[in-house]
C-alpha cells in the first residue's frame, strides 16, 4: 500500500501548538492528509492524538497555527464546532459517545442535523415539505444503517443503549458516514475489540474508504494500521516524528526509540 | 468616619466566621459526594434551636455563668447537628448516591423542607420567631474612639479558632487525608483502602457540626431566631463555598469572609443597601460560577466543549 | 430468517384488525379511560380526610403494583399505542365533561382550573428540562414574569387579557433568554446553582422594585378576561342552569393546556426535539455533528419560560392577585417536583404530575402545614425509589416503514454472506 503524494491535500495542519497550561499538548504540528487515502496516526499515550482530534473539531482552541480543510483551504479554527461538520468532517470517539437513549435510528438521525430543518416554526407547522426532508432523511438513513448488514438495522427502533459492545463501534461508524463527511476521524476504532471483531473493523474500514471517504484514524493497534494505513504519521510528544508508509515509519528509529525507550536504538 | 470602617470590619469579620463554618460544610459535602446539600442551611437553623433549648436548661437548672452556657450551646448543637448530619446522609443521601445531579439535587431540597417543617411544626411556637438567649447583650468596651461589642469579637475569635481546628484535622490528621483522598477520587480511595462509606460519615459528622455551631453564633449575634432561617444562611454558605471553589476546603475559609465583604461594602457605599445586599450575593454567586467555575483562587480552567 | 418475523412485529404499525375488532378494541379501551376517570373524580370529590388518605393510599399501591407488571405495562402500552388518537379523543371528552359533574361544587372546578394552569406550567419547564436536559430551579421567574406583565399592564393600562397573555408569555421567554446566556457555559450543578441565584434575585426583585410590582402589597383588582363586553366572572346560563362562573376558567386553561400538549408533542417529534435530545444525552457528540447547541439551548429556556409565562397570565386573571409570596423559591421546587414525579420528557406523565401535586394538597386541607412536611417526606421517598417518575420517558418507538427495511435487510443478506443477527464473535 504506496502513499500517493500527487493526491490532493484534503487536511492540513501547520504549525499547530496547544499549550494546556504550560504542558504542550500539541507541539508545532505541521502534516498533510491526502484525499482518498488511509492515514494512520500512530504514538505513545499522551503523544497528542486524541488532542489533535480534539483541535481540528475545534472542542479547543489553539495556542498558534492552523487547520486547512479541503479545497477551499477553510481554517477549521475559524469556525464554531457544530459548523465544521457541514464542511465535510465528521469523527467517532475513543470512549463511546453514542446518545444511549435514542434509538439506533435516531442516533444516525441526529448526525444529519447540519442538512435538516431544525427551525423552531416549521417544527410546530409541519409543513409538507418538511415531512417529506424528514421521509427522505429516515431513508436515508436506514441505508446508512443497512452498511452494516442487519447488524443494526434490524435494532433501529431500540436505544443504542441496548446494542452489544462492538455494534455501537459500527453505530459510531455509521453515524459518521450518515453525516456525508469528505474525511472520517475514527479514534481509536478497535480499542476494547478482540482479534475477531477487530476483523470485522478492518473489512468496515474498508468499505468506507471504498465508498469514496478518506479516512484518518489514530490506533494502537498495528496490526489493523498496516493492514489498512496507505500512509502512517508517528506522533510523539505533540509533534510528528515520522511519515510514510507502515514499513517506513515502524522501523524508523525516532518511532522505536519514542515507543521502546533510547536503549532500544542503541542495540 | 475611621470608626464605622472599624465598627464595618468586624461587623464582616462576624458574619465572615459564620459564612465560612457553613461554607466549609457545603464545600466538604460537594467533595466527597459531588451534592450540594441544600439541608445544609436547615441544620444550621437546628442548630439554633438547639443553642435555645440548651440556653432554657440551663436557666432551668440554674446556671449561672454566661461563658458556660454559652460554650454548652455551641458544644451540644455541635453534636446535635452531627448527627443530624449523619442521619440525612445515611438515609436520604446514601440511597440516590452516583444518581443523576437532578436527583440528588431535588432530594437534599426535599430533605430540607422534611427538617424546616419538622422544626415549624413541632417546636413549641415553631413558626413564630424566638428571642433568643443572649448574656452579653450590648456589652461592650472602648478602644481608643471605636465601640467593640464582646459578643462579636467573642464570635470573632470562635469562628477563627474552629476554622483553624478545621484546618489542621483536615491537614494534619488520618481522617482529613482520607477525607480529601476521597474528594479528589472516590473510587481510588476505595481501591486505597479507606472504607468511603465511613469518610463520607464522618464528612457529614464535621459539616454538619459546624452548621450547628454557626446557627448558635446567628442567634447570639442577631438574638433572635426563625424556622425559615435556613434558606438565605444556605445561599450565603454556598456562595463562599463557589467563590473558594466547590470542593476546595481552603478556599471556602476565604469564601466566607469575601461573602461577607461584599455585603458589608454594598451597605456601607450603596444608598438603600442593606435591601439589596443580598441580590450583590446571588450576584456574585453567578458571576463567579460563569466566569470562575473553579472559584477565585484558583486559575480558570479550560475544559472540553 | 426469523430475524425477518422480528422485524415485522417489532417495526411495523400497520393496523391489520378487522372494523369489529377495532370497536372491541376501543370499546374497552374507552371503558378502561371512563372507568379510571369516575375513580378520579370520586377521589377528588371526597370530603372525609379519613377517606382521602386512604384513597391516596390505594392510589399509590395501585401505583406501586402497575410498576411491578412490567409485562402488563408494555401489553398496555402497546394497546394504548395503536388507537392513540382515539384515546386522547376519549380525554379530552371527559375532561370537557368533568365540571358539569360538579356544578354544586365550583371549588373543586376551580381546583381543575388551577391544575390545568400548573400543567401548562410543567409542561413549560419539560420542555427545558425534559427535553433538553437543563435543570432550571428558577421556574417562578418566568411564572411571575407572565403574571406580572399581564396584570400589571390590565390594571395600569388598562390592556385586554387577550393582549396581557401573550404578552405576558414573551416576557417570560425573554427572562428565560436572560439566564440562558450564563447558563449556557455552565452545567449541571453549577447550571442548578445559576438558574436558582437567578430565581431568589428575581424575587427580590419583586419585593423591592415597588413601582413595578407594587411590592409585598401585591397587585390587586386584577380584572377578568373578557370578550366582547362579557367577562369570565359573569356565570352563563343556559336555560333555568346557571354554570358555575369557575367554569369560565377552567375551560379557558384547559384549552391553553391542550395546546400545550400540541406544542410539546410537536416540538418532541421535530428534528429540533431530536436534537434537544441529542444534547441531553452528549453535549459534546451533539456539537460534534452539527448540532447548533448555542441556539437549541436559548430556544429551550426561551419556549419553557414562555408558557411558565402563560400560566403566570392566567393565573393572574384567575385569582386576581399577585404577590411576591406566589414566586418563591418553594414555587420552582413545586413545579420541579411536577415534571419529576411525573416522568421527565414524558409528556403524559408531566401532566398527571401536575395534576396530581396540585390537587392533593388542596384535599389535604386539613392536615394543614404538615402538608409541606408530608411532601418533603414523600418527595425524598420518591427520589430514592422511583426517581425516573411514574411514568419513565420510556423511548417512543417510531412507525417505521417495514418494508423499506425489510427490503434492505434482504438486500444486505445477499452481500453479506453471514446470517443477519448472528452474535458478533462467530462471524470471521
Amino acid at each position: 500500500m504506496a502513499a500517493d503524494d500527487t493526491a490532493a491535500i484534503i487536511l492540513a495542519s501547520e504549525s499547530l501548538t496547544k499549550n494546556f497550561g504550560g504542558v504542550l499538548a500539541v507541539n508545532d504540528l505541521s502534516l498533510e492528509v491526502r484525499e482518498g487515502e488511509i492515514t494512520a496516526i500512530i504514538g505513545p499515550n499522551g503523544s497528542g492524538k486524541t488532542t489533535f482530534f480534539n483541535l481540528i473539531m475545534h472542542l479547543y482552541d489553539a495556542t498558534s497555527g492552523q487547520i486547512l480543510f479541503g479545497g477551499e483551504r477553510r481554517n477549521l479554527l475559524d469556525l464554531p464546532t457544530h459548523e465544521i461538520n457541514a464542511q465535510g468532517l465528521a469523527r467517532t470517539f475513543q470512549t463511546l459517545r453514542l446518545f444511549p437513549n435514542l434509538t439506533v435510528l435516531e442516533n444516525v438521525l441526529v448526525a444529519m442535523s447540519s442538512r435538516v430543518n431544525a427551525g423552531f416554526f416549521s417544527a410546530l407547522a409541519k409543513p409538507k415539505s418538511l415531512r417529506r426532508q424528514d421521509k427522505g432523511a429516515e431513508e436515508a438513513a436506514l441505508e446508512t444503517l443497512s452498511m452494516f448488514g442487519a447488524r443494526l438495522i434490524s435494532m433501529c427502533n431500540e436505544p443504542a443503549s441496548s446494542l452489544s459492545y462492538a455494534n455501537r463501534r459500527r453505530l459510531e461508524i455509521a453515524r459518521c458516514v450518515a453525516s456525508r463527511p469528505k474525511l472520517i476521524l475514527l479514534d481509536e476504532p478497535v480499542a476494547g475489540m478482540n482479534p475477531t471483531e477487530t476483523r470485522g473493523v478492518i473489512e468496515d474500514i474498508q468499505r468506507i474508504h471504498e465508498k469514496g471517504h478518506t479516512v484518518l484514524l489514530i490506533e494502537h493497534d498495528m496490526k489493523l494500521v498496516e493492514g489498512v494505513a496507505h500512509r502512517v504519521f508517528a506522533f510523539d510528544h505533540g509533534t510528528k516524528i515520522a511519515e510514510g508508509t507502515f514499513r517506513e515509519v515502524s522501523t524508523h528509529p525516532a518511532v522505536i526509540e519514542a515507543y521502546l525507550g533510547k536503549r532500544a536504538v542503541r542495540h | 468616619m475611621f470608626e464605622t470602617w472599624i465598627q464595618q470590619l468586624v461587623n464582616g469579620l462576624t458574619i465572615g466566621g459564620m459564612y465560612t463554618l457553613v461554607a466549609v460544610g457545603f464545600t466538604l459535602f460537594f467533595g466527597v459526594l459531588k451534592l450540594i446539600n441544600f439541608a445544609h442551611g436547615e441544620v444550621f437553623m437546628l442548630g439554633g434551636f438547639t443553642g435555645l433549648v440548651v440556653a432554657w436548661l440551663a436557666e432551668d437548672l440554674g446556671l449561672q455563668s454566661g461563658l458556660l452556657i454559652i460554650f454548652l450551646m455551641f458544644v451540644i448543637s455541635m453534636g446535635v447537628c452531627a448527627v443530624i448530619g449523619a442521619l440525612m446522609e445515611r438515609f436520604a443521601y446514601r440511597p440516590v448516591r452516583g444518581m443523576p445531579v437532578l436527583i440528588m439535587l431535588v432530594t437534599s431540597l426535599a430533605v430540607g423542607i422534611v427538617v424546616r417543617e419538622a422544626v415549624k411544626e413541632f417546636f413549641p411556637e415553631g413558626a413564630n420567631p424566638h428571642a433568643f438567649y443572649s448574656p452579653f447583650k450590648y456589652d461592650s468596651f472602648q478602644l481608643g474612639s471605636v465601640v467593640l461589642d464582646y459578643t462579636q469579637i467573642g464570635l470573632i475569635l470562635s469562628s477563627i479558632v474552629l476554622v483553624y481546628g478545621v484546618y489542621l484535622l483536615v491537614a494534619k490528621t488520618w481522617v482529613g487525608r482520607a477525607m480529601r483522598a476521597t474528594s479528589e477520587d472516590l473510587d481510588a480511595a476505595r481501591m486505597m483502602g479507606i472504607d468511603v462509606d465511613i469518610v463520607i460519615r464522618n464528612t457529614f459528622f464535621l459539616g454538619s457540626a459546624l452548621g450547628g455551631v454557626a446557627g448558635v453564633m446567628n442567634g447570639l449575634l442577631y438574638l433572635s431566631i426563625r424556622f425559615d432561617m435556613g434558606w438565605v444562611m444556605a445561599i450565603k454558605g454556598f456562595t463562599a463555598a463557589v467563590v473558594g471553589g466547590l470542593g476546595n476546603i481552603y478556599g471556602a475559609m476565604f469564601g466566607g469572609y469575601i461573602v461577607a465583604a461584599v455585603e458589608v461594602l454594598v451597605v456601607a457605599l450603596i444608598p438603600e443597601g442593606s435591601r439589596y445586599k443580598d441580590v450583590f450575593v446571588f450576584l456574585l454567586l453567578i458571576v463567579v460560577l460563569v466566569f470562575r467555575p473553579s472559584g477565585l483562587l484558583r486559575a480558570p480552567e479550560k475544559k472540553m466543549g | 430468517m426469523p430475524e425477518v418475523d422480528f422485524i415485522d412485529t417489532q417495526v411495523a404499525r400497520e393496523d391489520t384488525r378487522s372494523l369489529v375488532e377495532k370497536a372491541r378494541d376501543r370499546l374497552i379501551l374507552g371503558g378502561c379511560q371512563v372507568a379510571l376517570f369516575a375513580a378520579f373524580l370520586v377521589g377528588i370529590a371526597l370530603e372525609d380526610t379519613i377517606l382521602v388518605t386512604g384513597f391516596l393510599l390505594l392510589l399509590i399501591a395501585g401505583a406501586i403494583g402497575w410498576g411491578r407488571m412490567p409485562k402488563l405495562n408494555r401489553w398496555a402500552g402497546a394497546r394504548l399505542a395503536k388507537d392513540k388518537r382515539f384515546a386522547r379523543l376519549v380525554l379530552i371528552a371527559l375532561l370537557a365533561v368533568f365540571p358539569f359533574v360538579f356544578l354544586d361544587n365550583p371549588y373543586l372546578i376551580h381546583l381543575g382550573a388551577l391544575a390545568a394552569i400548573f400543567a401548562i406550567m410543567a409542561l413549560g419547564l419539560n420542555i427545558t428540562l425534559g427535553f433538553c436536559g437543563l435543570l432550571d430551579v428558577g421556574f417562578a421567574v418566568y411564572f411571575a414574569a407572565g403574571a406580572y406583565m399581564s396584570s400589571q399592564l390590565a390594571v395600569m393600562f388598562d390592556v385586554s387579557f387577550w393582549i396581557g397573555l401573550p404578552l405576558g408569555g414573551l416576557t417570560a421567554a425573554f427572562f428565560g433568554f436572560l439566564v440562558a446566556w450564563p447558563a449556557l457555559r455552565v452545567s449541571d450543578h453549577y447550571l442548578a446553582l445559576v438558574t436558582l441565584g437567578y430565581g431568589l434575585i428575581m424575587n427580590l426583585l419583586h419585593r423591592n422594585f415597588t413601582f413595578l410590582t407594587h411590592g409585598t402589597d401585591g397587585v390587586i383588582n386584577i380584572p377578568p378576561p373578557s370578550i366582547f363586553g362579557w367577562d369570565f366572572v359573569t356565570p352563563i346560563e343556559i336555560g333555568d342552569l346557571e354554570l358555575p362562573f369557575q367554569m369560565n376558567f377552567y375551560f379557558l386553561a384547559l384549552i391553553i393546556a391542550v395546546l400545550t400538549i400540541f406544542v410539546s408533542i410537536r416540538l418532541r417529534d421535530s428534528n429540533l426535539g431530536r436534537q434537544w435530545e441529542a444534547i441531553r444525552e452528549d453535549e459534546v457528540a451533539a456539537r460534534c455533528f452539527g448540532v447548533n447547541v448555542r441556539r437549541l439551548k436559548i430556544i429551550a429556556f426561551s419556549t419553557g419560560a414562555f408558557f411558565g409565562g402563560i400560566g403566570g397570565a392566567v393565573f393572574a386573571h384567575m385569582i386576581g392577585f399577585v404577590h411576591p409570596d406566589n414566586f418563591v423559591l418553594l414555587t420552582s421546587i413545586m413545579i420541579l417536583a411536577m415534571v419529576i414525579i411525573g416522568g421527565m420528557g414524558n409528556i403524559a406523565g408531566v401532566v398527571v404530575g401536575a395534576v396530581a401535586l396540585t390537587l392533593i394538597p388542596e384535599r389535604l386541607r386539613e392536615f394543614e402545614d404538615l402538608r409541606m412536611l408530608l411532601f418533603g417526606g414523600a418527595l425524598v421517598l420518591i427520589m430514592i425509589y422511583r426517581p425516573q417518575g411514574l411514568f419513565p420517558n420510556s423511548r417512543r418507538r417510531r412507525e417505521l416503514q417495514a418494508e423499506k427495511i425489510n427490503t434492505l435487510i434482504a438486500q444486505s443478506g445477499r452481500d453479506d454472506a453471514e446470517a443477519p443477527g448472528l452474535p458478533d464473535e462467530v462471524k470471521v
